[in-house]
């Protein structure tokens, strides 16, 4: 029967716990709590959940003007917090941990580092997880293409994937051919399997035995 | 700041979707989207078999035009080619719709079971607070879309969302549009014409500056024929309807912009029968 997707009841609660879990990444990306009581001042963290939440909320389909009103914040603010660029935050605070103050770019920055390294574990664990179940089912093909896809950040796109599975072929198929007809971006693991697989049965093929 | 807004082509060359057809489920329609390319420095045009990818088409008409049979037979389409489509019910609550869906995929040919995993609704009809509130609907549609890796939208119908404050219809249609853009979806907006509006024209196409906002209109038209000249020129008896459609415009792709004859068949289905000036000259 058709599925029927009902508004998510938990959706901020579910919001407000991944804000925490990034704030403790976050923390981790800036030394870890040790590293933070020889600071002696705890002053950015509102910055950073207010950060985490912006992206959030980018990420739920809200412009910068909506975030802005939701937070409490300008929208310059907003607009600063979600054009940092995690590489150049990340080579910054590395220099100047010891500010008591940290701006809404490196706030901005933390929370895409937070939140890249968290979405990049839970594919791993998914990976991880995964992998004992196709190899007990014997699907050869998805036990090397997810060994070659960890570590790559989820949602992914095309050219991220053809670089990791460049080479292979599925049931004669070069992956390229396959990669071309996929729709992106792909979530996760398991989503790229499915559509793989998809894929495979559009051309005639079962997925676990071929032809 | 300024700075960061201008961006050049090459640096986001590699993030530009690339342009191909998504087969819409009518007869008639997928060849009427084409791509153009230079081949021995000739132009040649190839069909793109469908609505262009990633696009947001609005499908606008008055009532009992087929409008929702044309996104009814999309939907099933989609999901009988494996990709996962969420259905926004607005009017119609969703065991109706359900039923519709149903009655779509076995004219279509196509076993309701094989697909119904593919098919997901949002029932905004029977939610008031879904139908009233833009974010909480919003909200609900990305919670799908990222749960069950959903590739296309259909929504019928917009309008809906903006009963009783059309001075809002444009903020609301922008902020759809640009959500579906985020989330990478190949979307199809119903939308409903005023009988007022003048019926094949651009501001037919939803009113309200609509089809400004969105990538491509189709506008679907029906005319009951009530003259001996009417009868003569379109050779059909007085009294009778004649189904016209267009596609008023698509900023991603070229598109047959001739008006053509469709017709419902007697199992629901739309389908696109030939331009009209060829129909006229027989």
């Amino acid at each position: 029967m058709v599925m029927e997707i009902r508004p998510p009841e938990d959706i901020e609660r579910k919001r407000d716990e991944m804000v925490l879990e990034m704030l403790l990444e976050a923390l981790n990306v800036l030394g870890g709590p040790r590293k933070i009581v020889e600071f002696r001042n705890l002053t950015w963290i509102p910055s950073i959940i207010k950060a985490n939440y912006a992206l959030l909320l980018s990420q739920a389909g809200k412009t910068h003007e909506e975030i802005a009103a939701e937070l409490g914040l300008t929208k310059a603010t907003v607009d600063k917090m979600l054009r940092a660029d995690p590489e150049d935050v990340l080579r910054k605070i590395r220099g100047e941990l010891a500010e008591e103050k940290i701006d809404d770019h490196i706030a901005g920055g933390l929370a895409k580092l937070a939140y890249k390294n968290l979405v990049r574990r839970r594919a791993e664990r998914e990976i991880d997880s995964l992998v004992p179940t196709v190899e007990s089912l014997g699907v050869e093909w998805a036990v090397v293409v997810l060994r070659r896809i960890k570590g790559l950040d989820f949602p992914v796109d095309r050219e991220a994937l053809q670089g990791r599975l460049s080479g292979l072929a599925i049931y004669d198929i070069p992956i390229t051919n396959i990669l071309n007809n996929l729709r992106y971006p792909i979530e996760s693991p398991a989503s790229l399997l499915k559509s793989i697989a998809e894929y495979l049965r559009s051309r005639g093929l079962h997925p676990s035995k071929g032809k | 700041m300024v700075g960061e807004n201008v961006h050049s082509l090459e640096s986001i060359r590699s993030s530009v979707p690339k342009l191909f057809g998504v087969p819409s489920g009518v007869e008639g329609l997928d060849n009427m989207f084409y791509k153009v390319e230079i081949t021995d420095g000739k132009v040649v045009k190839s069909p793109l078999g469908g609505y262009p990818y990633l696009g947001v088409i609005n499908i606008t008409g008055v009532a009992d035009t087929g409008k929702s049979l044309m996104v009814e037979q999309f939907a099933v389409k989609q999901a009988s080619l494996g990709f996962r489509t969420m259905f926004v019910t607005v009017e119609t609550p969703k065991e109706f719709i359900a039923q519709s869906l149903m009655s779509r995929a076995k004219a279509m040919g196509i076993d309701f079971d094989d697909i119904s995993g593919n098919l997901f609704i949002v029932d905004a009809a029977s939610n008031h607070r879904l139908r009233e509130d833009l974010d909480y609907l919003l909200d609900t549609m990305a919670y799908g879309i990222k749960t069950y890796n959903i590739k296309n939208t259909v929504i019928d119908s917009v309008t809906g969302l903006f009963e009783a404050k059309e001075v809002l219809a444009r903020s609301v249609v922008r902020k759809i549009y640009n959500f579906l853009k985020k989330w990478y979806q190949t979307a199809l907006l119903v939308s409903q014409k005023r009988s007022s509006s003048e019926e094949m024209s651009a501001e037919a196409a939803g009113g309200y500056g609509v089809a400004h906002i969105v990538d491509g209109t189709i506008v679907l038209y029906k005319k009951l024929i009530m003259t001996k000249f009417e009868s003569n020129l379109y050779k059909v008896p007085i009294g009778s309807v004649v189904r016209l459609f267009r596609i008023d415009g698509c900023r991603m792709t070229g598109h047959d912009s001739r008006t053509y004859i469709f017709e419902i068949t007697d199992t629901g289905l739309v389908r696109i029968l030939s331009p009209l000036d060829e129909y006229i000259r027989g």
